[in-house]
């Protein structure tokens, strides 16, 4: 077994342990799952520790051949996994921050009925994602494309008493597969346009030069519509924010850290194929821009905790989008990977604050609370979301506006520094009112398991920056050159990216001075009226529900009742009907009277005789 | 007697048997497990011994009506294979699932004849034999719902089959039409399947052939026009027959399409097929959301095999590799999920005697084995990854892509359509607060899992490594299409 | 002469058939019904008389046997009907019309 083998399987068996155990033995102790569940995340975190060392420092490619999955005359798809360096960045940041995740999850979701088969949906889940990452063929990534879906949607749905939860639930699976219906259309046509040699991703760039310019725009746009789906952006969106309905863990992990960043991952993974397609990519920043600026502007007029969250992943992840239709592949991913980091703590913050005041979560009722430890992981995180010097998401996000300016699109640009400034806001006013009121309340601690994962989150959050150390202050750029994607991205000069850092910085710290003018020891968030286009989510679920749930109830009522019953099945009823009242009809001449029948042959009789005579009559 | 023999004729000398010896039930029912069993092990060596690499075999020829052409001629190859192997499957795991629930001689006697006249119409080829067991597997279902069914049983039950014999009345008079016009052409009747292809006709005379059997193959399907008998009488059915008609008769629909007229009427039927698949994809969405608004499980899930059975049928026209290979598993992955959902269905009426959708909840909570197996076979038929269906829809998406892009993407609708009202019927069924019918919901008892489990790892197996069972077909698929082709551009 | 005879045959065979038809009687129809069997014989004894041509009125002598057994059955059959309905009203017995 090679080490890309055990490391997906890892999680993929102790899944598959603990789903039996829970099936088994329903009342096994909690500490088992517990082991296995640690065993089967730790071992894959390790491993991707491993495998992204020697990916880094001796560029090594990691390849593991399982079997073939279809061989169909001359064309067969392989279950292959590749670690390039793609994906070892990928691995790198997604093992570790399950595990840390998995160890919160103990914490968090300690004593609860369905501990067991909590974890392993879990594990399932970060199977499928190191296959979404590792697959070397499109097809195997579909798979876990699909998985990461369909366990994000059992987690959403994860307490299901509340039917709405798992209404949550289906919206983020069918929605999902609008996407996925447009990413495996992508995928048929650029099977067919491969004419040999295998259907792995490098087989398939070698062949892109030899396609059709109109057919790789069409397939271009399919696979954006499927990131479109999987990372929430205009107008497949909305489902994130139901998504929250999941316990906090599952958001953290599965909403915020690694599966709505597929998205990203999958167009970065394509990026030869967009270089190739300009206009496309001009789509993808504009959807990534109007997403981005879309979310924030709603974040700032959510009351609850999650959403708020769920809204800046949004938004963070039209960052990440706007980079990649710039063709700046390393600087999104390198947003990602900060994003991961900065906000899977927000999430396990907001978690156990959530965990600490008994399932509130409406930031109004929050006001004042009194976590001193949770407090300081929120406000690093905070700052380092709003991009403050020398937080990770600083060197980041500026490395994605350089790319912008560079870029030349004057109204992503603008969309992208007006987001900044109302991340600022929107953050600012959720610390604000959480933490600076003049009421206060008590609450117990968070357990160890909980707070060690944020504390090491946090370290990452602050130092991951320096990774990716911009050449203006003399880093060299370590994992973009490690990544080794196609970038199109021209360099920005020094001077202008250091004025842009300045630009930037002074007006987030001009936003959250006004954000604590208004929101700190004040009363601000509960007097404030709250109505308006932006508080109702600009009327977009209500509009998809009039506009697009309703109707298809209507036709499919329409379909059964009209078409089916009254038009098709009435007219074969009828028609057999009409048989039998012909029937009913021709019975009355035969109605027993044998004299009748008499006068019947009678009159054959003279017929025949009047048919004989009248045929003779030559005759005769 | 040879293989093929066995496996049609035991199941019918059975029933045979049993009709006219009264046994006590429990008697009766040791004896159907007992000859479904060795079916299914008859078959299991059918499947060993079956060579991907050459056509039509284990043939079995031997006069019958010598003057008229009519022989008793039987074979077995890739396609037909896979519906055999599902026949003998599910009639035991039938049996061991509904066993406490059905105590009526009479219902076990027509399985057994179902399952003898559903493996002669697939393995049989010569026509007129093939008509005959295409008639005989309809009697039994008759009598069932007649006898066993519910509601306004007796009207459904007279309605399906007028509807069905009208069908096969269509199909006789072409058959009868074929084998006159090859008496004329060659002087002597023959109804074989190899002998009939040579025959030429009219453009006229092939139309009205052609039709003939599509209207028969058409109504057992069904197709979008011909359907209207369907959520009746899989309403009042009794699930073992429901499981037989949507697991394995609408299947044979297809498979005949395949069989018989793609043999038959080659040229015609590639003329033919821009409008079957168009129709084909019609239904695939009409169905798909006329079953949105059910209230009625097995109504639901009436529609919702009739639209897969539409994408087998579009499969099928496409007239690529990848379409028939996609259909012909199609056929085998939803056999399994459609059959293993039946049984779970008439597993929740013995438990809280209701089909209707609104009036359940909260399963999940008291029964999670049984949640968990409704789950997982309900995803297997909206086609999630790593199950049979995921394979054969993508495969059947290919072909349609190949075919033409539009139809592909109409095809790729099959990925959002069966999701539409499956996740609703999940969640209103399984989640959600128990009521006064559900909260003494048993879980699934061992015999029911005995039942269960082996669909299930099936249809993993097939969804996680599908090479191993289509290198049964491809042979046979790529044979056909390479043949095809060879003629269609001459 | 065979004119005269033949006029008188159909002239039976027509009375015979009015018989048939309009009477309820089954008795009645009975001797319409033996009616139209002479009308019939009569024209072969006469066609056969005519024609010289002995074979026909073999034919004719078998017919009168039979319709001498015949007579013997409707008897029967007429005991029968009556001690079903009491009656001999032929419009008694139309139950093979299905049901009213």
């Amino acid at each position: 077994m090679s080490v890309l083998a055990i490391l997906l399987l890892a999680p993929l068996v102790s899944a598959l342990l603990i789903f039996l155990i829970n099936i088994l033995f329903p009342y096994a102790k909690q500490y088992l799952y517990t082991f296995f569940a640690l065993m089967g995340s730790g071992v894959s975190g390790l491993l991707a520790l491993y495998v992204g060392y020697y990916s880094y420092f001796e560029k090594e490619v990691f390849i593991s051949h399982l079997f073939t999955w279809l061989s169909i005359g001359n064309f067969s798809i392989e279950v292959a996994l590749k670690a390039d360096a793609l994906g070892s960045f990928m691995l790198l940041f997604v093992a570790p921050v399950s595990f840390l995740i998995h160890i919160y999850a103990t914490g968090y979701m300690d004593k609860d009925k369905s501990y067991g088969r909590f974890f392993a949906y879990f594990n399932l889940f970060i199977f499928f994602m190191f296959l979404l990452v590792l697959a070397d063929n499109p097809i195997i990534m579909f798979i876990g494309w699909e998985g990461v879906g369909l366990t994000s949607y059992a987690l959403i749905g994860f307490y299901f008493k509340d039917i709405q939860n798992t209404y949550a639930g289906n919206k983020a699976f069918i929605v999902n597969r609008i996407g996925d219906f447009g990413f495996l259309s992508a995928l048929m046509l650029l099977f067919l346009e491969i004419p040999s040699g295998g259907f792995s991703f490098s087989n398939i760039f070698l062949n892109l030069a030899q396609m059709e310019p109109s057919s790789l725009t069409l397939i271009a746009f399919l696979l954006f519509v499927g990131a479109m789906g999987k990372s929430a952006q205009i107008p497949l969106f909305v489902w994130l924010p139901d998504a929250m309905a999941g316990p906090t863990p599952v958001s953290a992990l599965i909403h915020a850290a690694t599966m709505v960043t597929a998205g990203v991952y999958m167009v970065a993974r394509f990026a030869p194929l967009y270089n190739m397609t300009p206009e496309i990519s001009l789509i993808i920043s504009y959807v990534g821009a109007l997403s981005a600026l879309l979310a924030a502007l709603i974040a700032t007029r959510q009351y609850d905790i999650k959403k708020i969250l769920a809204y800046s992943t949004m938004s963070q992840l039209g960052f990440m989008f706007m980079a990649l239709g710039a063709g700046a592949y390393s600087t999104a991913l390198f947003h990602m990977f900060t994003h991961a980091f900065f906000k899977a703590l927000l999430f396990m913050a907001a978690g156990a604050i959530i965990v600490a005041y008994h399932h509130k979560q409406d930031i109004r009722e929050l006001r004042g609370i009194q976590l001193p430890k949770i407090f300081k992981m929120m406000a690093i995180a905070s700052l380092t979301i709003v991009a403050i010097p020398p937080f990770s998401a600083f060197f980041s996000k500026d490395a994605i506006m350089g790319a912008l300016f560079v870029n030349g699109h004057v109204g992503i640009f603008m969309m992208a520094f007006v987001t900044s400034m109302l991340t600022a806001y929107y953050m600012s006013r959720m610390m604000f009112v959480l933490f600076f009121s003049k009421s206060k309340q008590e609450a117990m601690e968070s357990p160890k398991s909980m707070l060690f994962p944020m504390m090491l989150l946090a370290i990452l959050s602050v130092f991951a920056g320096f990774l990716n150390f911009p050449e203006v202050f003399g880093g060299n750029m370590h994992i973009s050159h490690w990544l080794g994607l196609p970038d199109r991205a021209v360099l920005i000069p020094h001077a202008k990216e250091l004025a842009l850092m300045g630009i930037n910085t002074f007006f987030v710290l001009l936003v959250i001075y006004n954000a604590y003018r208004k929101y700190a020891y004040t009363e601000t968030i509960v007097t404030q009226h709250n109505d308006g286009l932006v508080a109702n989510k600009f009327y977009i679920d209500a509009l998809y529900q009039r506009f697009i749930v309703a109707p298809i109830a209507i036709i499919s009522h329409f379909f059964e009742k009209w078409v089916s019953q009254f038009l098709i099945d009435n007219a074969i009823n009828w028609s057999a009907f009409g048989y039998f009242k012909l029937g009913e009809i021709v019975a009355k001449a035969e109605n027993g009277n044998v004299r009748l029948y008499a006068l019947y042959m009678l009159f054959g009789v003279v017929f025949g005789f009047v048919y004989l005579y009248w045929s003779l009559r030559g005759a005769l | 007697m040879s293989l093929l023999s066995a496996i049609i004729f035991l199941p019918i000398f059975a029933a045979i048997f049993l009709f006219f010896v009264h046994l006590h039930i429990n008697l009766v029912k040791i004896v159907y497990m007992i000859v479904t069993l060795i079916v299914a092990y008859l078959a299991m060596k059918l499947y060993i011994d079956f060579d991907a690499f050459s056509s039509i075999q284990f043939i079995e020829h031997h006069g019958w009506i010598e003057q008229y052409g009519i022989h008793y001629h039987v074979g077995v190859d890739g396609v037909s294979l896979g519906i055999v192997m599902m026949n003998a499957l599910l009639m035991p795991l039938v049996a061991i699932a509904l066993y406490k629930q059905r105590d009526k001689r009479g219902y076990w006697i027509n399985l057994l004849f179902v399952q003898g006249g559903i493996m002669g119409a697939v393995l049989a080829l010569d026509l007129m034999l093939f008509y005959l067991f295409w008639e005989l597997m309809l009697l039994p279902i008759f009598f069932m719902i007649g006898l066993f069914g519910y509601g306004k049983n007796n009207f459904i039950s007279m309605k399906f089959n007028i509807y069905t014999i009208f069908g096969s009345l269509m199909m006789l008079l072409s058959i009868l039409y074929l084998a006159v016009e090859h008496k004329e052409q060659f002087g002597f009747y023959s109804f074989a399947l190899e002998e009939l292809k040579n025959i030429t006709l009219t453009t006229t005379e092939s139309l009205l052939v052609f039709s003939g059997f599509m209207i028969a193959f058409g109504i057992k399907i069904p197709i979008f026009p011909f359907h209207t008998w369907l959520s009746d009488t899989y309403r009042s059915a009794p699930m073992g027959i429901v499981i037989v008609m949507s697991a394995l008769m609408a299947k044979l629909g297809t498979y005949a399409i395949w069989r018989f007229l793609f043999t038959l009427l080659n040229e015609t039927s590639q003329e033919l097929a821009p409008y079957f698949i168009w129709l084909g994809l019609f239904g695939l969405i009409y169905f798909g959301i006329s079953a949105i608004s059910q209230t009625h499980l097995k109504r639901m899930f009436a529609l919702s095999s009739a639209s897969h059975l539409s994408l087998i049928v579009v499969g099928f026209f496409i007239y690529n590799t990848y379409g028939l290979i996609g259909s012909s598993y199609f056929i085998v992955a939803h056999a399994l999920s459609s059959a293993a959902l039946f049984l779970m269905v008439a597993m929740m009426y013995e438990r809280v005697q209701t089909y209707t959708i609104d009036s359940l909840g909260g399963i999940a909570k008291v029964a999670p084995l049984f949640a968990l197996f409704f789950a997982f076979f309900a995803l297997s038929i909206v086609g999630v990854p790593l199950t049979a269906g995921f394979v054969a829809e993508v495969l059947i998406i290919l072909g349609a892509f190949e075919y033409d892009t539009l139809i592909g993407f109409f095809a790729a609708t099959s990925l959002l359509i069966p999701m539409l009202f499956m996740f609703k019927t999940i969640s209103k069924v399984l989640y959600g607060e128990t009521n006064e019918k559900t909260q003494n919901f048993q879980d699934l008892r061992a015999h029911e899992l005995v039942a269960i489990i082996p669909l299930a790892l099936l249809i993993l197996a097939m969804g996680i490594f599908p090479n191993y069972f289509i290198q049964k077909i491809e042979p046979t698929a790529k044979a056909f299409v390479d043949k095809k082709e060879a003629v269609y551009y001459e | 002469m065979l004119k005269a005879y033949m006029i008188l045959s159909i002239l039976l065979f027509s009375i015979g058939i009015v018989g048939l038809i309009s009477r309820r009687n089954i008795i009645v129809i009975y001797m319409s019904i033996e009616l139209l069997l002479n009308a019939v014989n009569l024209s072969l004894i006469a066609i056969s008389a005519d024609l010289a041509e002995s074979s026909a009125q073999v034919m004719s002598l078998i017919i009168i046997a039979i319709a001498a057994s015949e007579a013997a059955l409707f008897m029967s059959l007429f005991v029968v009907l009556f001690r079903n309905r009491a009656s001999l009203d032929a419009n008694l017995f139309n139950i093979l019309g299905g049901k009213k």
